[in-house]
């Protein structure tokens, strides 16, 4: 246990105290802080005010070159107003002229108008944000209606009133998990999960494989027990993550907190997550990542050189994308799907899909714990084996051994 | 304090490297491991220290089983490794709380073998700033961080100048002199012979010979005499020495300065020394055969 803590104390040290941690870890901060800061600093997006100020401030600028051969707009000139107070029509007399405007830039879009209101938006450069038409769209709908309430004889404004007087609020009281709440921090928190365990298992990887490349591993094997030398690392690099995750995530919310009404309370599910999700996530999410650490270490014992550690570790690395896509369209497309609670219950994809799963549906109380009992016996097999494999990988050098035939060591004595 | 390797047999990946290997060392002196490249050294070492285990036989200590981690052990692997871009004194602590030493006596060992090896300059210096030579010294001082009882070194004078190989073995013998066991690998003879009480020469995973080396030189050397003659050729003299004491000597090696031949039972010494002088030759050495180690390690692990 000495020699264990030794390590872990030791290992941690390196970690934490190497520039490429600290830097990264600096950088997290600002990012954490300028990220939520921007609404603050650019005015706010929360306000629906606002919101409607923006999309008016730009549609004031827009002029349209109109070519209406139907004179579907005659007589709507109130209606135009209403919905779009300070758009310019001009009007031309020809589909030929209605482009060439546009194309010279005369105007920022056309509108060529067909029978009962149909109209084809013309654009230079059609933009993924352009509303503009759609706005065109509901504007002159509702001139049509006006039209077709005009010809039944019906005054278009008491029906206006009506309609828009007559509404009913409803309530969603969810007895179970709420998954349009849930999505905004489910989403974030398994990238959380998908990044830590590749970032940190690829360092641990690397951290045993330059111990190797520097002929150091002989040494510790001798000098210690190979399951203190391994859980060490593995833990060392697991506290390392941790801190610094955790470092973000609480500048993150330090400065969604301040920066809240900026926000206009977009995001207060984050600061709302129930308690059984997050004990689910940290539970789920640190024996994961422990799990994973021990193969990426076992990776690293298997290589003779640092600069093989990511042609090793793309096994694992794919397989872990692979099981990112099933939880991620797990929770969007089929939460209560086979696939998603098998996903949930096995080691390999627990630590990512069983609090996700948790956080879309509602999970039996004995599926967390049955899933978390197998995680935990994996992961403590796993380390044995990573042991097992990083003392037999100590003296193989040259060629890099693989994965399969290292784990046809773990039958054998050494 | 006796270490025992007892019938021990490696096989890896179903060939067999050690074919049954047996020695001892004890407490106070050094057993010298020889062999060439390949022999088997390496491997033996490295189940003695448990990195290995043997497919057969078993490592003794006063006849119980012998658990490196559980006693004091101080090991200078072949494959020199620390950290190097860790502090010197700084990873020499490690490596000594890592052996059950406290860290002010780790710290206080680390600092006392430096100064003793020349070195107390580079403590906080990381280990890759300096040259290969100190970084073997550091390599020294981390074998002896525990102030072990058992001290196993391979290759301990490998790429080591003169000077600094002198304060390596002044080192040991510091270590021999205050009754430790040691036991070393080495190809450079000269070291084994000042050190070793005992020798065991490995050769194709087999222990070729085995035992006081003084006895053993001694026993190569018995019957043996040595001859050159200034006005002829060793090829020569030997032709000469064959066709004219062919019943009472045998030729057991031409050199380049000397002949070697051995005295057939039932002939003393004294008559075959009378029978050279009475040869037509100008003698220029003469005298009884004190084989060295490579002599005697040649003779041995040798091509056939």
């Amino acid at each position: 246990m000495k020699q264990f803590l030794y390590i872990l104390r030791w290992e941690f040290l390196n970690l934490v105290k190497a520039k490429a941690y600290i830097i990264t870890t600096v950088v997290f901060i600002i990012i954490a802080l300028v990220g939520f800061s921007v609404p603050t600093m650019m005015g706010g997006i929360g306000d629906s005010n606002a919101d409607t100020a923006i999309v008016e401030q730009d549609i004031e600028k827009r002029s349209y070159a109109v070519y209406d051969p139907t004179s579907f707009l005659a007589g709507a000139d109130m209606t135009l107003q209403l919905y779009l107070p300070n758009a310019t029509f001009v009007e031309v007399n020809s589909d030929d002229a209605l482009k060439q405007s546009v194309t010279d830039k005369k105007v920022d879009a056309a509108l060529s108008i067909h029978d009962g209101g149909d109209f084809t938006y013309y654009v230079k450069n059609n933009s993924l944000t352009d509303t503009s038409k759609y706005i065109l769209q509901e504007t002159f709908s509702q001139i049509k209606r006006n039209h077709a309430f005009a010809d039944a004889g019906i005054d278009a404004n008491q029906v206006m009133d009506i309609y828009y007087s007559n509404t009913v609020s409803a309530d969603t009281v969810s007895l179970g998990a709420d998954a349009t709440n849930s999505m905004i921090y489910t989403f974030p928190l398994i990238m959380l999960i998908y990044m830590v365990v590749v970032l940190y298992g690829n360092i641990i990887a690397t951290t045993v494989a330059s111990e190797k490349g520097n002929r150091t591993m002989e040494l510790l094997v001798t000098s210690a027990n190979s399951n203190a030398l391994i859980f060490g690392k593995v833990l060392a690099g697991v506290l390392a993550a941790i801190l610094q995750v955790g470092l973000f995530v609480s500048v993150s919310l330090f400065a969604y907190s301040i920066n809240r009404v900026s926000w206009g309370g977009l995001l207060d599910s984050i600061l709302n997550i129930p308690m059984e999700i997050i004990v689910s996530f940290a539970l789920f999410g640190i024996f994961g990542f422990i799990f994973y650490a021990f193969i990426f270490g076992a990776i690293g014992a298997l290589v003779s050189k640092s600069e093989d550690v990511n042609s090793s570790a793309t096994p694992l690395t794919f397989l872990f994308l692979i099981i990112y896509f099933v939880v991620y369209f797990g929770v969007m497309v089929d939460p209560g799907g086979v696939m998603f609670t098998a996903a949930s219950m096995i080691p390999l994809s627990s630590p990512m899909a069983m609090f996700a799963r948790m956080a879309v549906v509602d999970v039996p109380l004995y599926q967390v714990i049955v899933a978390f009992i197998l995680l935990l016996v994996s992961t403590v097999l796993t380390g044995f084996g990573a042991a097992k494999i990083y003392r037999r990988g100590t003296l193989m050098y040259g060629n890099q051994v693989k994965l399969s035939h290292a784990l046809k060591w773990l039958r054998k004595k050494d | 304090m006796k270490l025992e390797i007892k019938n021990i047999h490696k096989s890896f990946d179903g060939t067999e490297v050690l074919h049954g290997v047996s020695f001892y060392a004890t407490e106070g002196s050094a057993l010298g491991l020889l062999g060439r490249n390949g022999a088997g050294k390496t491997t033996t070492i490295r189940i003695l220290m448990g990195v290995f285990h043997a497919n057969d036989g078993e490592v003794l200590l006063d006849g119980k089983p012998f658990e490196p981690n559980t006693h004091k052990i101080g090991y200078m692997p072949e494959e020199r490794g620390m950290y190097p871009k860790k502090k010197v004194l700084e990873q020499l602590i490690y490596f000594g709380q890592l052996r059950n030493v406290s860290k002010q006596e780790a710290k206080e060992n680390a600092l006392r073998l430096l100064d003793k090896l020349g070195i107390p300059e580079y403590a906080n210096r990381k280990l890759e700033t300096l040259s290969k030579g100190n970084q073997q010294k550091v390599q020294l001082v981390q074998t002896l961080i525990n102030d072990p009882e058992i001290i196993i070194l391979d290759e301990p004078f490998s790429g080591l100048d003169p000077v600094n190989s002198q304060m390596l073995k002044d080192l040991i013998e510091e270590e021999i002199t205050r009754g430790k066991l040691v036991i070393f690998s080495s190809h450079q003879m000269g070291y084994v012979e000042e050190f070793c009480k005992d020798i065991v020469i490995l050769n194709k995973g087999d222990v070729v010979l085995k035992g006081e080396l003084r006895k053993i030189q001694k026993e190569y050397g018995d019957h043996k005499l040595i001859l050159n003659a200034n006005n002829m050729t060793t090829n020569d003299l030997s032709n000469l020495l064959e066709s004219k004491l062919k019943e009472c000597i045998r030729m057991v090696e031409v050199r380049k300065d000397f002949v070697i031949f051995e005295i057939l039972a039932g002939y003393t010494k004294k008559e075959i020394t009378q029978k050279v002088l009475g040869l037509d030759i100008d003698i220029d050495v003469f005298g009884d055969y004190k084989p060295t180690l490579t002599d005697i390690f040649v003779m041995k692990a040798g091509d056939e």
